[in-house]
């Protein structure tokens, strides 16, 4: 069963998967309408949370909360899911496929067999959609890609089920109930006062102050920790700002896209 | 960033025939997307990452022929994992795992605690029994 679904390329996986799947009913939402509507520009700064051995430096809210915030500034139903059990997580997914449901899936990069070598990494909270089975392969919509691609049932289950930080569990998620008449201005208000109000916050790593505190560290991390540890902190900076899909400059020029 | 301005150097992307979509002002100053090859800055970080990333397998290596560390550390780093990711993937706390490193430790370990391991890393029991250092 391989429903007939529209693949379109977008910067980022959850802008994508979220665009992609209201277009499948209707619902013409594109990447940065989708990203501004769910306040999706933030940043902090954790320097005392370490990935890759570096301090985690983000600029945008946990995964899920973009299309989270999309759907419940549209009045949309979202059900989300997630599985202990391979079987049961294989089974429902099938299930609503041979409903004619697409789905979107919380998937790890690193077992992802069409991503280049260079960047599989232990990352567990990339999205994409399924939108079809037939034999043994799943036909794959994953919005960085610039055409689909498919898995088969064991490379599938094996992203469904990576480990490490926010392990994806199997997390299969679609929308539900698009009401016939949506209020975009509102939602579109709604996105950019909660964009505002974070990234104004008082707290000193979180939005223009984390921005201006990382500023004023990096200055100091050669000395401080030596220059090969301040490179690689650096680095990490520069793979956060340009490297997981941000569409250049840690999403703000998808923001500027939004706010035209 | 104007359309002109978006980078297209060659890359891992472009090795693979891939390309990411970039944001960018065209001719008449509104937003459009445009596919990017790659960009030489992010390049530089990749290679940067992974040049760590080696650095850290070498000196496991080093540790492991002084006997101061078991040949799950260089697994462990060759599939760019940390003790939380292993211990997510085997079931293991990573108290355990800190024990399962150590020389004396893995020596006692039973054929079923190293399968674990095994199937974890992709490699059969023999790599990890009779692993040694190559020069």
């Amino acid at each position: 069963m391989i429903i007939d679904f529209e693949h379109k390329q977008s910067a980022h996986c959850e802008n994508g998967v979220a665009s992609n799947l209201l277009n499948f009913y209707g619902l013409k939402i594109s990447e940065p309408m989708v990203f501004g509507i769910g306040s999706g520009l933030f940043f902090t700064y954790l320097p005392f949370v370490k990935v890759n051995y570096a301090p985690v430096v983000s600029y945008r809210p946990l995964s899920g909360s973009i299309f989270n915030n999309l759907v419940k500034n549209l009045n949309i139903k979202l059900i989300r899911k997630k599985f202990s059990c391979q079987k049961k997580a294989t089974d429902f997914l099938l299930s609503k496929i041979s409903e004619g449901v697409p789905c979107g899936l919380q998937v790890g990069v690193y077992f992802l067999p069409y991503f280049p070598n260079e960047y599989r990494f232990h990352f567990n909270a990339h999205n994409l959609v399924v939108y079809g089975k037939k034999d043994d392969s799943y036909y794959i919509s994953d919005p960085v890609m610039q055409s689909t691609t498919t898995l088969t049932e064991e490379e599938l289950l094996k992203v469904r089920f990576t480990k490490g930080a926010f392990a994806p569990k199997g997390q299969i998620y679609f929308p539900t109930n698009i009401p016939s008449n949506i209020n975009i201005n509102r939602a579109i208000v709604i996105g950019i006062n909660k964009t505002c109000s974070i990234m104004l916050s008082k707290a000193p790593i979180i939005g223009v102050s984390g921005i201006r505190l990382v500023g004023r560290q990096i200055t100091k991390w050669p000395k401080k920790y030596g220059n090969k540890i301040a490179d690689h902190y650096l680095c990490q900076i520069v793979r956060m700002q340009e490297e997981i899909g941000t569409g250049g400059g840690g999403f703000r020029f998808i923001y500027a896209a939004f706010i035209q | 960033m104007k359309k002109s301005e978006v980078p297209q150097d060659k890359s891992f992307l472009s090795e693979n025939n891939l390309k990411e979509i970039c944001y960018a002002i065209n001719e008449k100053g509104e937003y459009t997307t445009i596919a990017s090859q790659g960009w030489e800055v992010k390049n530089i970080a990749i290679n940067a990452s992974l040049s760590n990333i080696q650095d850290r397998i070498d000196l496991s290596l080093n540790l492991i022929k002084l006997g101061k560390l078991s040949p799950i550390a260089y697994y462990m780093e060759l599939n760019k994992m940390d003790i939380n990711i292993l211990s997510g993937y085997t079931g293991y706390s990573k108290w355990r795992i800190k024990r399962h490193l150590k020389p004396n430790i893995f020596k006692k370990l039973t054929d079923k605690q190293l399968k674990i391991y095994c199937d974890v890393f992709n490699i059969n029991i023999n790599s990890l029994l009779n692993f040694k250092v190559k020069k």
